[in-house]
């Protein structure tokens, strides 16, 4: 076969593989955006030489007969991983480690298959220079091969590892072992063909033992994202049921308050009776007043600020608010809290909406500690199929606003003030959120507004 | 003449309202006057209807039994009527409010639990109205206004110091004085909008050339009155001398 016909066809097969590499990304793992955002040229630029060079690499291989020894395959099995994460790694804008990850995943995956359609139709290895074996050839790696691995694809979507592995991939250590292990499987199934193959073993049970060792690399993967999932669900649990414990402790000494109150209250019913009674009109006036301040004062407060809290119906927002309310409590700081309608959910994640919610709150309870009159409010509102989080504080010294979203500035002293930068970070990242800062008045407002999927 | 609205579903406390109003009104000689006093919202919103133009609305929130609570009667109010005054009466003495204000702009809120407190609201509600309606008058700035969502936001053109197209489609920043938010919107557009004051100096800068502290011609960066700094183009360059 000539150079250029085997470049040709190296050229499918490896724009193939990026092609399922891409489809891997968007639909199984769901790490790439399904709407990529504009493309550079430049970038595409550098992608497609990045792809002609490893096809290059890949032909005269194989022309030269290197493909003979096993450390060229290997190689070559690198360059052309390597290759397709960094491409996938230009085009997205993604980060490498995780291209890589899809790249692995998805190369596992066709091996897999691949391996499995040949096995199944062909009992040994084909040699390419005759046309009806070529055309055997053709047939299994790009009629049925496709076929097997959509199909191991759809099982694995079904079975939720896609889901396992991309937890695993965001939230496990880069260089954790399991991903040294994965990253060396071209090395292991090479090595391990070859020497089972060199050993005299016959080729339906060397590829048989690849197909075991591939699957145990997926059971693998599965295992350790469930595992991470798993140790998560139970952290936040924790967190959850330390914070229902706070609500329920904060609510029984609420309801212990309204009793005292009740009790008092029949002694100032009777005090209030004898006035009327008496006549002194003035008086009663004047006693109606102050009970009903007293209570306001007393109870009705908190009784408010704990019904707009009962109006927050997702779990960590309630816990977060909590722990701020009682942090506040201590300071001396008076929290208003609105939340005029029930507040189920958000587009957003909720461990980012918590973040940036706890970091402008931390904010405007910093600006206004230990102040006279020191208050922070908090607005939660839904309206229209677009959620508002607003916070505000008053001011006690200029503030440069521009220059406050910069990491490390603070006014409170060196090392302090990362929380704005990590805010804006965080919102970059959603398409539907935007934010606004305003000084009005002496007031500090930060807000952020969310479009939700359904109106 | 501003007509003056009131919504409150129980009759006493709507006819107290509408006394103290008729009397604020003559006493003071404001140039208003009841155009209707009703306890159903329906009827309040038909004829906010059938008379457009600017009026005082006086609503209850806490309506009871009816079809739209006080905060969904502003609402509709305030798409009828986007520069009329709304003033809240409740019960409680302290309404979370803040939400009223953010989205339907209401001015403030009355308490009802005594007569006194109440008509006192009442005729201070006028006196604000009043001095807000002569502040206007002579008030000669121009607003920037912008639908962000679900709100709308203005800001006096003289505030605003430069638009800056973000990373993200579509998405504007508009830095200001006192305002810095993003919004949906394009550049191009704007700067149709906002005519000659302002000068598109980037790709990604729409500048108010008045807000312009001074330039720095070798890093082609303008730097503005509160210290920010923007891009410029080289071929912007000529334009820019010329206007400064």
């Amino acid at each position: 076969m000539s150079f250029l016909s085997v470049f040709v066809h190296n050229t499918v097969s490896i724009v193939v593989s990026l092609v399922y590499v891409v489809f891997v990304g968007m639909a199984v793992l769901k790490i790439l955006p399904a709407n990529p955002r504009k493309y550079g040229l430049c970038r595409i630029a550098l992608a497609t030489v990045c792809k002609v060079s490893v096809i290059l690499l890949a032909t005269v291989f194989y022309k030269k007969g290197l493909l003979a020894y096993i450390f060229n395959n290997i190689l070559l099995a690198y360059a052309l991983l390597i290759g397709n994460a960094l491409c996938v790694c230009l085009v997205f804008r993604e980060k490498f480690r995780r291209c890589w990850g899809i790249t692995l995943f998805t190369q596992i995956i066709v091996e897999y298959s691949g391996t499995l359609s040949f096995l199944i139709f062909t009992d040994r290895p084909l040699v390419l220079n005759n046309p009806e074996e070529r055309r055997v050839y053709m047939l299994v790696n790009y009629g049925v091969g496709p076929g097997v691995f959509f199909l191991l694809l759809y099982l694995l979507y079904k079975m939720k590892v896609g889901d396992a592995y991309r937890r695993w991939l965001e939230h496990g250590e880069f260089w954790s072992r399991g991903m040294i292990c994965l990253s060396a499987y071209p090395i292991l199934i090479y090595g391990a063909t070859d020497l089972l193959m060199g050993s005299g073993v016959s080729r339906n049970v060397s590829h048989g033992i690849t197909l075991l060792m591939l699957a145990a690399a997926l059971v693998l993967l599965h295992h350790m994202g469930m595992e991470e999932w798993q140790r998560r669900e139970f952290a936040s649990q924790q967190i959850i049921l330390q914070q229902q414990d706070v609500y329920i402790k904060t609510l029984e000494g609420m309801q212990e308050e309204m009793r005292r109150f009740r009790h008092d209250y029949k002694n100032m019913m009777s005090g209030l009776y004898l006035t009327a009674r008496e006549g002194e009109l003035a008086k009663t006036h004047c006693f109606i007043q102050e009970m009903t301040e007293d209570f306001d004062s007393q109870i009705g407060d908190r009784i408010r600020q704990m019904g707009q809290l009962g109006n927050v119906c997702m779990t960590e927002v309630k816990g977060l608010l909590l722990t701020k309310l009682a942090q506040m409590q201590r300071d001396g700081t008076v929290c208003e809290l609105e939340v005029m309608h029930p507040f189920r959910g958000t587009r957003c994640r909720t461990t980012d909406l918590c973040r940036c919610l706890g970091i402008l709150i931390d904010n405007a309870m910093e600006e206004v500690r230990g102040r006279e009159d020191a208050r922070v409010h908090i607005m939660i509102s839904r309206q229209e199929g677009y959620t508002t989080f607003r916070v505000k504080n008053r001011l006690y010294h200029t503030v440069d606003v521009h220059e406050i979203w910069q990491q490390g500035y603070s006014t409170k002293g060196a090392d302090r003030g990362l929380g704005l930068a990590s805010y804006r970070k965080i919102l970059a990242d959603y398409e539907d959120v935007l934010t606004a800062t305003a000084v009005q008045e002496g007031y500090f407002i930060q807000e952020f507004k969310v479009r939700e999927q359904n109106g | 003449m501003l007509s003056v609205y009131i919504c409150e579903d129980q009759e006493e406390v709507r006819r107290i309202q509408r006394e103290c109003l008729e009397k604020q009104i003559m006493i003071q000689g404001y140039d208003m006057e009841i155009a209707l006093s009703s306890g159903c919202p329906g009827e309040i919103l038909e004829a906010v209807e059938k008379n457009p133009g600017r009026g005082i609305y006086f609503l209850d929130v806490e309506l009871k039994g009816e079809e739209m609570d006080g905060f969904a009667l502003g609402r509709e109010i305030r798409r009828l009527d986007p520069r009329g005054f709304i003033v809240y009466v409740t019960a409680y003495g302290n309404l979370a409010f803040e939400t009223f204000r953010y989205h339907l702009e209401a001015l403030d809120y009355i308490v009802k639990e005594s007569m006194e407190k109440m008509e006192e609201g009442l005729g201070r509600s006028l006196s604000v109205i009043t001095e807000r309606m002569q502040a206007e008058q002579g008030e000669h700035r121009e607003f920037f206004s912008v639908k962000v969502m679900d709100v709308i936001k203005h800001v006096p053109i003289d505030e605003i110091m430069f638009f800056e197209a973000t990373q993200r489609t579509h998405r504007i920043a508009l830095h200001g004085v006192n305002d810095w938010f993003d919004f949906i919107g394009s550049l191009r557009e704007l700067e149709e909008q906002l005519g000659e004051r302002f000068l598109r100096t980037h790709r990604a800068y729409l500048v108010n050339v008045e807000q312009i502290a001074e330039l720095d011609l070798r890093g082609r960066e303008i730097r503005m009155k509160n210290g920010e700094r923007c891009l410029f183009a080289r071929n912007v360059k000529g334009a820019l001398l010329e206007r400064m």
